[in-house]
């Protein structure tokens, strides 16, 4: 990926004394999912505010598709779409009036009805906002963050607080819109999540960028994959057992296990994101 | 920022203005309640004085000359009964006119005649409706004997001379109405601001072509045309947009202006409609305080200049009710126009600092 959408060079923003990003350094590439984890307050939704010209950086810079967000700002959100953490949707208007109105900010011809339908709301088209659940919202939110067919779709805590239905829609869509060719800027704390849907993803704690790099890098430089297996003893008890795997000994470690043991189940396990995470920055992802 | 987003801006601020059914029922209610208001007060001005009269021994002939002047006598049987009708308010005042009144008016001496109020008339009534009535009997006394009773009155009339042109209750209320309207819909373009911001739509517009000043140039627009259209249908609907109707609509335009700065003041300090209402209500109060002194006339001191309605109100009153014209009321216009810019810079400046 030899385009980059997103270039941050030593991005940095301050709330009084309050240092909330610290020079932060990254690129994102044309049509990459990149997600960027980290707990409440670790400087992730300021980083998308930078990022989408709502805040206007300390100091260092940001470009979006080679223009500097501080300088070209209104030029750069004609190619964006973001949804924020919080909804704010016209609560007195329809899901389609909502989408109609940000299409005629944008100047854009937009499919709302087919929008709609991508999201699930294609029936509830002509209902209020204010009698929506909070899933719906949030779907209607990503599909106004669409509705530009944005080059660069920034998506803040999408599917926080929603139910397993919404949250797989909202995913779905997230994979389809990378499949167009959209660039999108994930925040989360969900780590399953950006597991699952990331190219590559940054932890940040405390305003800072720990690491990154893909999921399977991540896991290969910090996890431990392990061979959990449980065996039957003389007395016909149950014992579980550990082996590490990777190491240079590990043939020869699980060949002697199940040469003299009586194995009844083995199985193997993977690092997650959150164990790398906790390992990388020494906290939890609860904030 | 290009005039379709601004369009576009403006048609939605209407859209949600109306579906926010308070305050599409007052918009509308407010402006039809206040026209039929305007329609069912008097428009005529009664100068007839009702006054009781026990006169047993009178006779008719001086009647007839008291009732010619502007004073209408209604006779009672009885004493008693003239002073149970003033205390049930059928009269203002009772007079008592017996045969030592009569001769005391024909040799024009001092004569004393009982007068009947009600406890609880105000003391200005009181005094008001005997010099009314010492006036009649003087004169009376003069036509009927050739000799005035011993009572002289010395009238001076201090700022404009009403004799003759005195306004019906509707055309004092009329500045009151427009006001009222125009104070209203501050109320309502405060809101629409103010929910804007706290439901962080402002936020969803501004990451779209919309920049801030766009934004509150939609927002001032839509604030003035809504206050703007309101008031002057009001004076259209009351038949009073005939006389300057450039002046008054005009005026009405600058008073838009003044009140949508303020509204945007009242956005910048308010997080809800309940917000709103606190700090819109005080205000309020306050602005109507100069209509007051139209329909209760010489209730207002100076310091009433200093609040920003007293001009619209005095200008609407002045052109309206006495036909001024542009010069009369150029300063009234000068100091809504200056107002107008000082409230909308300073509203702009601190809601700007609330969105950023």
């Amino acid at each position: 990926m030899n385009n980059h959408s997103i270039v941050v060079e030593n991005l940095t923003y301050s709330y009084g004394s309050l240092l909330a990003v610290d020079h932060v350094n990254f690129q994102v590439g044309e049509g990459e999912i990149f997600s960027y984890l980290g707990p409440n307050g670790a400087g992730k939704s300021t980083t998308v505010k930078m990022l989408t010209g709502q805040l206007r950086p300390k100091d260092g810079k940001a470009t979006l598709l080679g223009m500097d967000i501080a300088r070209e700002a209104n030029k750069v959100q004609q190619f964006i779409g973001v949804a924020f953490e919080t909804t704010n949707l016209y609560e007195q208007m329809s899901a389609a009036e909502n989408l109609d109105l940000f299409a005629q900010l944008f100047g854009v011809k937009a499919d709302v009805q087919g929008l709609l339908e991508q999201v699930g709301l294609g029936t509830r088209s002509k209902e209020r906002v204010e009698g929506f659940s909070k899933g719906m919202k949030q779907r209607l939110m990503v599909a106004r963050a669409l509705v530009n067919r944005p080059r660069i779709l920034f998506l803040d805590e999408p599917t926080e607080g929603l139910d397993p239905v919404s949250s797989e829609t909202i995913r779905n869509l997230i994979l389809e819109t990378r499949a167009g060719g959209t660039t999108v800027f994930l925040t989360t704390h969900d780590m399953f999540e950006a597991d699952k849907l990331s190219d590559r993803v940054a932890f940040i704690n405390q305003g800072k960028i720990m690491a990154l790099d893909t999921p399977h890098k991540l896991k290969q430089q910090y996890g431990k994959r392990m061979l959990k297996v449980e065996v039957e003893n003389g007395s016909g008890q149950i014992e579980a057992r550990e082996i590490t795997l990777d190491n240079h000994d590990t043939g020869e470690t699980v060949k002697r296990l199940f040469e003299s043991e009586k194995v009844v189940t083995a199985h193997t396990e993977e690092a997650t994101l959150e164990d790398i995470f906790i390992q990388v920055t020494g906290r939890g992802l609860a904030g | 920022m290009n005039a379709r987003i601004l369009r576009t801006l403006i048609l939605k601020d209407f859209m949600l203005y109306f579906r926010n059914r308070f305050f599409a029922y007052i918009t509308i209610v407010a402006m039809v309640l206040y026209s039929v208001i305007y329609l069912v007060m008097p428009s005529t001005v009664d100068e007839a004085l009702r006054v009781g009269v026990f006169a047993p021994d009178v006779p008719d002939l001086l009647l007839e000359l008291l009732n010619s002047r502007d004073i209408t006598l209604v006779e009672l049987e009885s004493d008693a009964a003239l002073q149970q009708a003033v205390s049930d308010n059928q009269y203002p005042v009772g007079l008592v006119l017996t045969a030592d009144v009569i001769r005391g008016l024909l040799r024009g001496e001092q004569t004393t005649v009982t007068v009947y109020f009600a406890s609880d008339a105000p003391p200005e009534i009181s005094e008001a409706l005997q010099t009314v009535m010492r006036l009649a009997f003087n004169e009376i006394s003069y036509t009927l004997g050739g000799q005035s009773l011993n009572v002289t009155f010395r009238e001076e009339i201090i700022g404009q001379d009403m004799t003759g042109q005195q306004l019906a209750v509707r055309e004092r209320l009329l500045p009151l109405l427009a006001v009222m309207l125009l104070v209203m819909e501050m109320m309502g373009l405060g809101n629409l601001i103010a929910e804007e911001a706290e439901n962080g739509t402002l936020r969803a517009l501004l990451i779209t072509p919309v920049n801030v000043p766009g934004l509150f140039t939609s927002k001032a627009i839509m604030g003035i045309v809504l206050a703007f259209v309101q008031a002057a249908l009001l004076l259209g609907l009351t038949g009073n947009l005939t006389q300057e109707p450039l002046l008054l609509l005009l005026t009405l335009l600058l008073s838009a202006l003044v009140v949508t700065g303020i509204a945007f003041l009242i956005a910048s300090v308010s997080r809800d409609m309940m917000g709103v209402f606190a700090w819109s209500f005080p205000l309020i109060i306050v602005m109507l305080i100069p209509s007051y002194g139209v329909v209760f006339p010489g209730t207002l001191t100076s310091w009433s200049q200093f609040i920003p309605s007293y001009y619209m109100v005095s200008t609407i009153h002045q052109v309206v009710n006495f036909g001024a014209s542009w010069g009369a009321v150029a300063h009234n216009l000068l100091a809504l126009l200056i107002m107008g810019v000082v409230f909308m810079a300073a509203g702009v400046l601190v809601m700007e600092r609330k969105v950023r």
